[in-house]
C-alpha cells in the first residue's frame, strides 16, 4: 500500500516502545489474561463473528514510550482501522475508514498502559455497501491497530505503530448435509456430505463437532471431553448446543466420526455442526440432526463357533487337546513333526561343511 | 546298425541324444565359460544367505472343517482372499548341484469385513477381521548351478518343505479379540495357534544376469551376490497335524517376491 504523503511527512520516529516490547492483545476471561501475540511474528487470525457479536472483552497493553514522554504535551490516539495515519482526504476521509478508540495524555505513556475493549469495538470491517466501517459484518477482512502519538495535537504524528494486526472471518461453513447413521455394536457410525468451499475451510483449521443425546435427555457422555468449545452469546440449547452434550474429540479429518460406548438398542439423536478456523460455527438446520441405533453385530469368530467350529483358541496346542466340542487328542504329530525336523537339522549341520562352489556366472570356482 | 539295434536305439533317438550332449557341452564348454568371463567379473564374496520377502493373496480354508455343511468364513469374508506379506531368512549350509538351506518365515495374513447384523446387513459402523502370523522352519533346496553356468538361462527351480506354526485371531467391531460361542453354549476365544506343515515349489529369476555390471557393484558395495524375483506355489497344511479341534488356516496359494543372496 503506497504511503499517503501527509503520512509520509511524518515518519520521523521521535519515540520508540521499551526495547524488547511491543503491543500485545489478550484475551480477558474473569481476572485472567491470555496473551494473543507472545510473538510478534503470529498470525492473529483467530477472530470469527461469535467473538464479535459476543462482546467479548480484550486488553490492549501498550509499553512505555522512550524517551520519557512525561513532560511532553500532546495526546496518544489508539485507532483500528487502515491507513488511520493519514488524515488527508486522499483516500476518503479518516473517520470512514478508522475508529478511534481511546485517547490519553502522552505524558502517562512513561509507563505501559492497559486499554479494555470488547470485540465488537475493535474488529470493524468495511462495509461493501457505502464502504464505511461497521462491526461485525461477516466479510474476511483484517483489522490493524494504530498507536499515534500527536505532540502538541496539531495533527501530525512524531510517533506510530501499526504491528498489531488481526484477521478476522465471520463467514460460517454452510454445514455438514445429508448426515447418515450406521450402527454398530455399542456404536454409531455417522457420515455426511460438505460443499467444497466448506472442506476448504475446515481442512485450513477447522473441524466438526458431534453432540450426542439419548431420547430421554440424558448426555450420552460425561462432560469435560476435550472439545473445540464454540462461544455462543446465546444459552443453550437457543444457540448452540451446550457443550456438555459432546460426544466425541473434534473430528478434523474427513466428513465422518465414530461415536462409541453407546447402549444397544437404546434410541440416540446425533448432531454434526462443522466450524471454521476461527471457530464460526455453521448454523443449526433440520439437516443438521440425525437418528440412530446401537445393535449388536456378529464378527467372524462368533459366526464361526454359532455355525459349530471347534476351534476354541489358546495356545501350546502340542500338549493333548482341550477342545470343548472335539474328541481330545494326543498331538502327536506335532512331537513327531519336531523330531523329524531335530533329526533334519542335524544332519545338515553335520554335512555343513561348505565346498567352493561357483557363485558367478563364468567361474570355475565358486566363493568361500 | 546292428550295434543300434542291439540297444534299441533308432537313429532318431541317437539324433536326440546326441543334441542333448551337444547342449551340455555347449553349457559347460570352455567356449561358454570364456564368454561368461568376457560379460562378468571374477569378483565373488562369499554366499550364505538368503532373504526373500514375499506377499501374496491368502484365504485360510477355515471352512474346510464343515465339509459343505456351513461356511462361516466365506459368509463373514466373502470370497475373496486376504493378503499376505512376509519375509524369509535362510542359511545355505551344504551344496549340491545347488544349495540346501534351513530357513525361517514369519508373515502376516490379514482380512477384513463389515461385521452381519441381525438381519444379515453389513455394518459399516463395525469392521471386523481376521489376521494371522504364519510361521514355518523349513528345508529350501535351490538348483542354481544351471543358472550359475548358463548366463543366458538365469532361471532357478526350488523346493521347500517346513514346519509351520500359526497364530490367529479374530477381532470384533471394537477391535478386541472376539469371543464366541458353540450351539451347545461352549464359551471360546477368537486367538490361538495352528501347527501344520507345508510344501512349496518355485521358479526364481536371476535379476542380475541382466547387468552382470551391476551384480558386480552390488556385491562389492553390499555383498549381494544375486538378486532373485520369483513366483511360488505355497500349500500349506495348516489342520493342526493330529488335532480335531484345530482352526483350518492352511491355504493352497501363489507368492511373489524378491530374494537376495548374500
Amino acid at each position: 500500500m503506497a504511503v499517503p504523503e501527509a503520512a509520509a511527512q511524518t515518519t520521523a520516529q521521535q519515540f520508540s516502545f521499551t526495547p524488547g516490547r511491543i503491543p500485545v492483545l489478550y484475551k480477558k476471561e474473569g481476572d485472567t489474561l491470555t496473551a494473543l501475540r507472545p510473538d510478534p511474528q503470529v498470525d492473529l487470525k483467530r477472530f470469527g463473528k461469535n467473538l464479535c457479536d459476543c462482546k467479548r472483552p480484550y486488553v490492549l497493553n501498550i509499553p512505555a514510550l522512550m524517551p520519557n514522554p512525561q513532560a511532553s504535551t500532546g495526546n496518544v490516539e489508539i485507532w483500528v482501522g487502515n491507513t488511520c495515519d493519514d488524515i488527508s482526504t486522499t483516500n476518503g476521509n479518516r473517520i470512514d475508514r478508522c475508529k478511534q478508540l481511546r485517547t490519553k495524555l502522552l505524558a502517562d505513556f512513561a509507563n505501559e498502559q492497559n486499554f479494555e475493549f470488547t470485540a465488537d469495538e475493535f474488529l470493524l470491517l468495511r462495509d461493501a455497501a457505502d464502504q464505511k466501517i461497521k462491526a461485525c459484518l461477516a466479510a474476511p477482512g483484517e483489522i490493524t491497530f494504530w498507536i499515534l502519538v500527536d505532540i502538541g495535537n496539531d495533527g501530525m504524528f512524531e510517533f506510530k505503530d501499526s504491528s498489531l494486526k488481526l484477521g478476522y472471518d465471520g463467514v460460517a461453513p454452510m454445514g455438514a448435509t445429508d448426515v447418515k447413521v450406521s450402527s454398530g455394536d455399542g456404536k454409531i457410525s455417522l457420515s455426511w456430505s460438505i460443499s467444497n468451499n466448506d472442506a476448504n475451510q475446515i481442512s485450513n483449521g477447522g473441524g466438526y463437532q458431534v453432540y450426542c443425546v439419548k431420547d430421554a435427555d440424558t448426555p450420552v457422555l460425561p462432560a469435560g471431553r476435550p472439545a473445540i468449545f464454540i462461544p455462543s452469546c446465546l444459552d443453550p440449547p437457543k444457540g448452540l448446543l451446550d457443550p456438555k452434550y459432546l460426544c466425541t474429540d473434534p473430528v478434523t479429518g474427513g466428513p465422518s466420526a465414530l461415536v462409541s460406548g453407546l447402549e444397544n438398542n437404546a434410541h440416540y439423536r446425533f448432531a454434526v455442526i462443522a466450524y471454521d478456523r476461527e471457530l464460526n460455527p455453521a448454523p443449526l438446520t433440520e439437516m443438521s440432526f440425525v437418528a440412530g441405533t446401537p445393535i449388536p453385530t456378529t464378527d467372524g469368530y462368533e459366526l464361526y463357533r454359532m455355525q459349530g467350529g471347534k476351534a476354541t483358541g489358546g495356545f501350546c496346542t502340542a500338549r493333548p487337546g482341550t477342545g470343548n466340542d472335539g474328541p481330545a487328542t494326543e498331538g502327536k504329530g506335532i512331537w513327531l513333526a519336531a523330531g523329524l525336523l531335530a533329526a533334519i537339522g542335524a544332519w545338515t549341520l553335520r554335512s555343513a561343511k561348505r565346498p567352493n562352489r561357483v557363485t558367478n556366472p563364468g567361474e570355475s570356482v565358486r566363493g568361500h | 546298425m546292428a550295434t543300434s539295434r542291439r540297444w534299441g536305439l533308432s537313429a532318431g533317438r541317437i539324433g536326440i541324444l546326441a543334441a542333448v550332449a551337444g547342449f551340455l557341452t555347449t553349457l559347460w564348454s570352455p567356449a561358454a565359460l570364456a564368454r561368461s568371463e568376457s560379460l562378468m567379473s571374477n569378483y565373488s564374496s562369499p554366499q550364505n544367505f538368503v532373504l526373500e520377502l514375499r506377499l501374496g493373496p491368502y484365504r485360510p480354508e477355515i471352512d474346510s472343517e464343515f465339509n459343505g455343511a456351513a461356511k462361516p468364513y466365506d459368509t463373514m469374508f466373502g470370497g475373496g482372499a486376504g493378503f499376505y506379506f512376509g519375509t524369509e531368512f535362510d542359511w545355505q549350509i551344504f551344496d549340491f548341484f545347488g544349495t540346501l538351506g534351513i530357513g525361517g518365515q514369519l508373515g502376516f495374513v490379514s482380512q477384513s469385513a463389515q461385521a452381519l447384523t441381525g438381519d444379515g446387513m453389513r455394518s459399516s459402523a463395525d469392521g471386523v477381521g481376521f489376521r494371522m502370523l504364519p510361521m514355518a522352519l523349513l528345508l529350501v533346496y535351490r538348483l542354481d548351478e544351471i543358472a550359475l553356468r548358463v548366463p543366458w538361462l538365469p532361471f532357478v527351480p526350488y523346493g521347500k518343505v517346513g514346519l509351520n506354526y500359526n497364530i490367529w485371531w479374530f477381532t470384533q467391531g471394537n477391535g478386541d479379540i472376539a469371543n464366541g460361542f458353540s450351539p451347545s453354549g461352549q464359551p471360546g476365544r477368537g486367538l490361538g495357534d495352528t501347527w501344520g506343515y507345508s510344501l512349496a515349489c518355485g521358479l526364481s529369476f536371476m535379476i542380475d544376469a541382466l547387468d552382470p555390471g551391476a551384480r558386480t557393484t552390488m556385491d562389492a558395495d553390499y555383498g549381494i551376490n544375486h538378486t532373485y524375483v520369483f513366483f511360488e506355489y505355497n500349500r500349506v497344511f495348516a489342520n493342526g497335524l493330529s488335532r480335531t479341534d484345530a482352526l483350518r488356516v492352511g491355504d493352497s496359494t501363489w507368492l511373489a517376491g524378491l530374494a537376495f543372496e548374500f
